[in-house]
């Protein structure tokens, strides 16, 4: 099927035709390529630093600005001192939602916590996430997480980064860190600490800067979590939790 | 998609006797309109910003061959596949090949606009493949059999009693109005589609060619689980999604939700570099990116035509048309409506069956104020017009009659004698014309114009005459 034209050829098929014909198009035949220079190791690394003091600074105000922005999108916004106040906060959302089943991240900051212990002594079951291996037990295992994830009650996992001026989790894919953990239960919690809130995207590109520079590449994912899902595709009408989740609760454990 | 571009007048015709819809765009309109407003006011210089943007589109466009070289590169480099679409029939091929050699039997698709251009879903369909489209808006006009009338809300032309009548009659289920339950269904009902399915398929909004990596912008949520829960992952981009950096991108993240619907952000921005990685769970096991031309070569070659291809598709210039307003998206024949369907859809098809695409604006200039890439959309619909009228290889037939009236009037004006005998004699020739104090149902070839127009009699004496 071509759309035809009375302009002349369309472009078919393979790689060198068309970009033979940008490159017509645009008079680029034989000219150099241009760089790709992402700013020197020095420089990054002092971009971050600066970025880690001006949060220092302004803690209380990037604090104050998260809270404002997780609320306004219908978020729960929870600031603790201590690792028992963030049980407690935890224990308290599991209870009000009657919560049976969860999924969550691997994570230092949810072991910390001792979350495993916690589910255990509420009777929650915790759907086990191992690293994927290409065998075929672990393909079974995997097909299989898929079908029980969807009784998931609430999905637990930490976050990479928040961004303070609009209210955002920076998520990183990666193994035990899966990506439907804050995407197919209705109920996300989200775990962070204080060295983890940035101002806004202006501040998080060095932090990706850096891992491209050091790895050579990104995540498999990188995710922007903003508010729960949302539609207005009925007359305009707001509805969340369309296929995400419903309710977002971020807990700041800052001690 | 069907072509209906040459039906135009009759679709803007029916769509101005429909107060409902009318009604409703002025409502759409003036929401995002106002969130977009809003949101661009809190950003410290967002002039800068547009500025910036458009120097990223412009300055990626005049090397693009070499930005989608190095993003192919990269995407290969992160274990992905690329492949090249010269066209629809080469698009439909490639992703055909790869859903048969692996033995796919159901798809779930994120919004596309570019898997409407070549007609993705029908051809799917039609070799026997499930193909579900899961954006709440597209899975209501997926059931009614409708084109998209909106870019960023297509079925917001529905009413709910319409989608409850949709719902009862094509789900089997009872019908309720109330549009939280209409939702709940829909997410029941794709629930277990997205769980089943063995291939996603998703648009790209913006490619970086630095890292390989193709970035999705969505407030559902749909999207994330078509390219997080089935085995493949299909995305299909026009050549002119590629930005070259991680800067730019951050460049345009802040541009296209405020300049969309008002959000800061959008509800889930996904950056994807490849298929996942050894020892996850989630995400595609085999990552492929379709880069298609389509058409889009070609209108890199016009200077003054090239910026059409900045468009991030945000939809404000929709939100903003007055005209749009009135005539609403399905008015516009194809995939693309509002101020940018009238300069990119003349450009991708034939331009004989587009023609009157460029002339739907009274040229307000609401659209350049509020595009986030600055594209000069006046001016390139000035050009269009210009191009239908005069240039031999897009004119499809001279406009015979417009010709000879321009002749005409030429000759009046060229000359005092024949102008004072004219406007004498015009004034007589008019007479049954005249219903009150217009000209009405002037005859052909003036017709249409006094249709549309309601055109003042010449007086009865002469300015000059006084």
């Amino acid at each position: 099927m071509t759309i035809s034209t009375k302009k002349g050829l369309v472009v078919k098929g393979n790689r060198e035709s068309i970009l033979g014909a940008v490159k017509r198009a645009l008079g680029n035949v034989g000219a150099a390529p241009p760089e790709f220079v992402l700013p020197e190791s020095e420089k990054i690394s002092a971009r971050l630093e600066e970025i880690a003091e001006e949060v220092q600074k302004r803690k209380v105000d990037l604090v104050q600005s998260l809270s404002v922005e997780v609320e306004a999108l219908t978020g729960k916004f929870f600031w603790v001192n201590s690792k028992k106040e963030a049980r407690n906060c935890l224990e308290s959302i599991m209870k009000e939602k009657g919560i049976s089943m969860a999924v969550k991240w691997n994570h230092p900051l949810l072991d910390a916590l001792e979350v495993d212990s916690l589910l255990e002594s509420l009777e929650i079951k915790v759907l086990p996430i191992h690293p994927m291996t290409n065998d075929q037990k672990a393909k079974k295992k995997g097909l299989q997480f898929r079908k029980e994830i969807e009784k998931a009650g609430i999905g637990l996992s930490s976050v990479d980064f928040v961004l303070a001026d609009s209210g955002t989790i920076v998520v990183n894919a990666c193994a035990g860190r899966e990506r439907s953990t804050s995407l197919v239960p209705p109920i996300h919690v989200a775990f962070l600490k204080a060295d983890q809130i940035l101002p806004g995207l202006d501040e998080l590109l060095p932090f990706l800067q850096k891992e491209l520079k050091e790895k050579g590449d990104l995540a498999s994912c990188l995710t922007f979590i903003t508010g729960p899902s949302r539609t207005a595709d009925i007359e305009l009408t707001l509805i969340l939790g369309v296929h995400g989740p419903k309710e977002i609760y971020l807990i700041l454990l800052d001690d | 998609m069907e072509i209906r571009t040459d039906q135009f007048k009759e679709l803007s015709r029916k769509a101005l006797t429909n107060t409902l819809l009318r009604q409703r765009l002025g409502q759409i309109g003036s929401r995002f309109s106002l969130g977009r407003a809003l949101a661009f006011s809190q950003l410290s210089d967002p002039e800068a910003l547009r500025l910036k943007a458009n120097s990223i589109k412009k300055s990626t466009l005049e090397r693009l061959d070499y930005y989608l070289e190095h993003l192919e590169s990269k995407v290969i480099e992160a274990g992905g596949k690329v492949h090249w679409a010269g066209d629809a029939g080469d698009a439909l091929r490639i992703v055909c090949e790869i859903a048969q050699k692996n033995g796919v039997r159901s798809i779930v698709k994120g919004k596309s606009m570019m898997s409407e251009e070549i007609g993705l879903n029908e051809v799917l369909i039609g070799q026997g493949i499930d193909t579900f489209e899961t954006d709440l808006g597209e899975f209501i006009i997926q059931l009614a059999g409708e084109p998209p009338s909106h870019i960023v809300g297509p079925a917001l032309h529905k009413t709910k009693a319409d989608v409850a009548d949709l719902f009862a009659e094509k789900l089997g289920i009872e019908r309720v109005e109330d549009p939280e339950e209409l939702t709940m269904i829909a997410r029941q009902t794709l629930r277990k589609r997205f769980l089943d399915a063995d291939m996603g398929i998703s648009g790209v909004n913006f490619a970086i060619a630095e890292t390989g990596t193709i970035v999705l912008f969505e407030n559902e949520g749909n999207i994330r689980l078509s390219t997080t829960l089935p085995r493949i992952h299909v995305a299909i981009m026009g050549i002119e999604k590629v930005i070259p950096t991680l800067e730019d991108l951050v460049v345009m993240m802040k541009l296209l939700a405020r300049s969309a619907t008002g959000q800061k952000l959008s509800s889930y921005v996904s950056m994807i570099t490849g298929p996942r990685r050894s020892g996850e769970w989630d995400g595609a096991e085999e990552f492929h990116l379709v880069i298609l031309d389509n058409g889009r070569s070609r209108i890199l070659k016009d200077q003054d035509l090239r910026e059409t291809l900045y468009c991030i598709r945000c939809g404000s210039c929709l939100n903003i048309c007055p005209v749009y307003h009135q005539i609403g998206g399905h008015s516009y024949g194809w995939v693309y409506s509002g101020p940018i369907g009238s300069i990119l859809t003349p450009q991708l098809i034939d331009p004989e069956r587009a023609r009157d695409l460029p002339f739907i604006s009274t040229l307000c200039g609401a659209c350049a104020e509020v595009c986030p890439v600055k594209i000069n959309i006046p001016k390139v619909l000035l050009r269009l017009r210009s191009k239908l009228a005069e240039d031999p290889q897009w004119m499809a037939r001279p406009h015979r009659a417009e010709r000879a009236v321009m002749g005409l009037i030429g000759l009046f004006l060229e000359s005092p004698s024949v102008y004072r005998i004219g406007s004498r004699l015009a004034r007589i020739i008019q007479i049954p014309f005249k219903k009150g104090d217009r000209l009405k149902k002037l005859p052909p070839p003036f017709r249409e114009w006094s249709e549309g127009q309601s055109p003042y009699p010449f007086a009865k004496r002469r300015f000059l005459d006084k």
